[in-house]
């Protein structure tokens, strides 16, 4: 494959982000819902 | 801003495993951990189809690989900001004027912020080899940086403070504008002389430029964003209906202390 660096430079870019993201918004939501009770959360 | 959160975990909630805590998150549902796996696939079968099944493009060469990323990317980012202004519409115009559309729309505006980073970013390597440079000011490059930049611009209008409603109100004005910039990128192809290409797939005479194969890695690559988005959109809402709890909550606190200071009433 041509141009290989480019190609999982992009990729990687890109998953590497969106990995981080999550990964630090599921840190967040753990945080914030360290107090909540079950029956609080409207989602639950 | 700094919210205080009460460091309990009580032991009926709190999982052992550090893969359990996430996997049983608290902002997590039985729906968001189904759709979490369905993106899991979505991803890694873009990574096979785009990696190693998709063939090479005659004129572009494997560069057309970088395309199954960017396309999605720029997708996503577009409908992030439509959804920002729909609930943006939603919350002002609505008589309940509730607080979800706002958490919505700024979750779906932040989420799409990233995926509009990463369109500028890969289509920055697919410019270097298609085009022999990372950036230049053409008019689709520059007004996706300027809408990048004006998407910016509205996450720090929503932490400029105030209440929730205050909030809410100023920044579904400014999602209802900023939304006006998408047509203007999309069509700067055709109103300005360009160098990036116009649609392949989705154009105006409805032909399809692309080999089979090809075209199912790219609709590989924008179902799995696409799930991907609404994933991460859940999540966020959600992490901001606690934190706007948890404000309300230190809101409270701060209140009752300064009244239990000061029983007598007097602001002195």
């Amino acid at each position: 494959m041509d141009d290989a660096g480019f190609i999982f430079a992009c990729y990687g870019v890109t998953l590497g982000a969106v990995l981080l993201y999550a990964g630090a918004l599921l840190r967040r939501a753990r945080r914030t819902g360290r107090a909540a009770r079950t029956e609080e959360l409207p989602w639950s | 801003m700094s919210i205080t959160v009460p460091n309990v975990e009580s032991a009926e909630t709190a999982p052992r495993r550090p893969w359990m805590r996430l996997w049983r998150g608290v902002t997590s549902t039985s729906f968001s951990r189904g759709l979490g796996i369905a993106v899991l696939v979505g991803l890694a079968w873009l990574l096979v189809f785009g990696l190693v099944f998709s063939p090479e493009d005659e004129i572009q060469d494997s560069s057309v690989r970088i395309l199954y990323v960017h396309v999605p990317t720029a997708w996503v980012a577009y409908m992030a900001f439509a959804v920002t202004a729909l609930c943006s519409a939603m919350y002002l115009f609505r008589k309940s004027h509730s607080l979800t559309w706002d958490r919505i729309a700024g979750a779906s505006a932040e989420v799409g912020v990233m995926f509009m980073g990463l369109t500028l970013v890969t289509g920055a390597l697919w410019g270097r080899l298609t085009w022999g440079v990372f950036w230049a000011w053409d008019a689709r490059l520059t007004t996706t940086a300027f809408l990048f930049v004006t998407y910016i611009g509205y996450l720090a209008v929503r932490r400029l403070g105030g209440s929730h409603e205050a909030r809410a109100r100023r920044s579904a004005v400014l999602g209802l504008l900023a939304v006006l910039e998408i047509p203007l990128v999309h069509f700067s192809v055709r109103l300005w002389r360009s160098l990036h290409q116009e649609a392949s797939v989705a154009n105006p005479n409805g032909d399809v430029k692309l080999d089979g194969l090809m075209l199912f890695s790219l609709v590989v690559g924008l179902v799995a964003f696409t799930l991907l988005y609404a994933w991460l959109v859940m999540h966020r809402q959600r992490v901001m209906y606690l934190e706007d709890r948890y404000e309300d909550v230190d809101l409270d606190l701060a209140l009752a202390e300064r009244r239990s200071e000061n029983p007598g009433g007097s602001n002195g």
